[in-house]
């Protein structure tokens, strides 16, 4: 916010990006919220290595004069730590000079940039941000004018694990409750499902309910000053009454339902987004009873809507 | 993953007493002696099939103050588990039926709290004692 309008004083110009590229047919978009408390945007996907072109108008008011101390535009790629902006990074930054200092002569601009690097996905959490977007800056004596559009990029890696496992497993407290849970995968895509079943191998407690949650943790920082924020994405009962020995719940959960991301694993070194399956048992007296399991999640392009190959056929046709 | 279940639920885990069963009672406020020496005794009435007690049908006698002492070994006992608390001291009236009734309702369901704990039923020495053993004294109990 510039001094000027914390005086009263209306914007001295109205600065506008426009993505060129970014027909309806062309380019996908995406309903994403980029701040939580702000509703949901369309924001235009790029792939690795697509260059980012478009437009920058700077309109003054009828009559009015801007004189400026130079107008650029950037391409940023950025993360954001809330909690400690020291660990806060702009790790890509491309510059492309618009006008020279003077005044607004024209009042659209044409920007480019060729072969622009996207290696990480965006995130929006709740303590990290991860953002690429367009930046335009007007420079002034008396605070400068700064515009952003956001655009969007995902990743499409395949996981590294070679060989798919299911994951089976048994636990308890000794004599108390003994329970044999197994999830048909460790890995899943973000539209796929999870197949499971809960054994009962010993209930000498009143159980009440069992339910099943996906927990998101985004992790910050490092050992041994680590910072976690942990959401649980959905809550799933998937049994209501007391089982006894020798009883297998099934579990089916469709996860295409939920606002998921893939797993992140040190991006940038700056931050992991990690995500757990927790299964949450309630007795009689509301005591707690749970087990909580990483999965690991990506993206598969079939996810978005897009075909098979698609990290293998972008950038500049140069 | 694997196709068809390998462990049948047999008919016995389907349609027999569960292994949880636990009913705790207490109930039959009973005052005994005369002037300062007069006091209220409570039975509880325990019936079970959890191995951590030793009687699958048992009925003892305790005083207030049993409860007192007997929530204050508890606490010693185990720093993890939150004791709940007992319902309050009584110094006007504690031998009116509204107040006995108050405190019969609020020991029953301290007790079913704590006897139900699955941490309490394999961690504490005390708590099978005071709900099951008739032989059970404050004096000669060490802990």
């Amino acid at each position: 916010m510039s001094v000027a309008s914390l005086f009263g004083f209306s914007a001295p110009a109205d600065v506008k990006i426009q993505l060129t590229d970014t027909d309806e047919h062309q380019r996908k978009t995406f309903e994403v919220a980029i701040q939580r408390t702000q509703p949901r945007e369309k924001i235009p996907l790029y792939f690795d290595r697509e260059p980012v072109r478009g437009k920058v108008s700077v309109k003054v008011g009828q009559g009015k004069r801007l004189e400026h101390n130079g107008i650029r535009v950037e391409c940023v790629g950025s993360i954001v730590i809330f909690n400690d902006s020291s660990q806060s990074k702009e790790f890509l930054c491309l510059s492309q000079e618009l006008a020279a200092p003077g005044e607004v002569l024209q009042p659209t601009m044409d920007f480019e940039f060729r072969n622009v690097e996207k290696q990480y996905e965006c995130y929006y959490g709740i303590n990290v941000q991860l953002r690429y977007f367009v930046r335009v800056i007007v420079a002034r004596r008396m605070g400068n004018l700064v515009k952003e559009l956001d655009i969007l990029v995902r990743s499409y890696h395949p996981p590294k694990e070679a060989i798919p496992h299911s994951i089976k497993m048994e636990v308890g407290i000794e004599d108390c409750l003994h329970i044999e849970f197994e999830y048909n995968k460790s890995t899943y895509h973000l539209k796929d499902v999870i197949v499971g079943k809960i054994f009962f191998l010993l209930v000498r407690i009143k159980i009440k309910h069992m339910e099943l949650c996906i927990v998101r943790r985004e992790t910050t920082g490092f050992a041994p000053n680590t910072y976690n924020e942990s959401e649980t994405v959905s809550k799933f009962e998937i049994m209501d009454g007391a089982p006894v020995r020798g009883e297998v719940i099934p579990i089916r959960l469709f996860l295409g339902g939920y606002d998921l991301t893939p797993t992140f694993r040190d991006v940038n070194k700056r931050f992991s987004v990690r995500y757990y399956l927790n299964l949450v048992l309630y007795d009689e007296e509301n005591r707690r009873y749970y087990k909580q399991q990483e999965i690991f999640l990506y993206r598969l392009p079939e996810d978005d809507g897009l075909p098979k190959d698609v990290e293998g056929t972008n950038g500049d046709a140069d | 993953m694997a196709g068809p279940i390998t462990r049948e639920q047999t008919v016995e885990e389907r349609y027999g007493i569960p292994e949880n069963f636990l009913e705790i009672e207490v109930k039959n406020p009973q005052t005994h002696g005369f002037g300062r020496k007069m006091y209220t005794d409570y039975e509880i009435v325990c019936r079970t099939n959890i191995p951590a007690f030793k009687l699958k049908q048992s009925s003892v006698r305790r005083r207030y103050s049993d409860f007192e002492w007997f929530r204050d070994v508890l606490e010693h006992e185990s720093t993890r588990v939150n004791i709940p608390p007992l319902p309050g001291k009584v110094f006007t009236n504690r031998f009116a039926d509204e107040v006995i009734e108050q405190r019969r309702d609020g020991l029953e369901r301290f007790l079913q709290i704590v006897a139900g704990h699955p941490l309490l039923q394999t961690g504490s020495k005390v708590l099978a004692a005071f709900i099951q053993d008739p032989n059970f004294s404050r004096d000669t109990y060490n802990y």
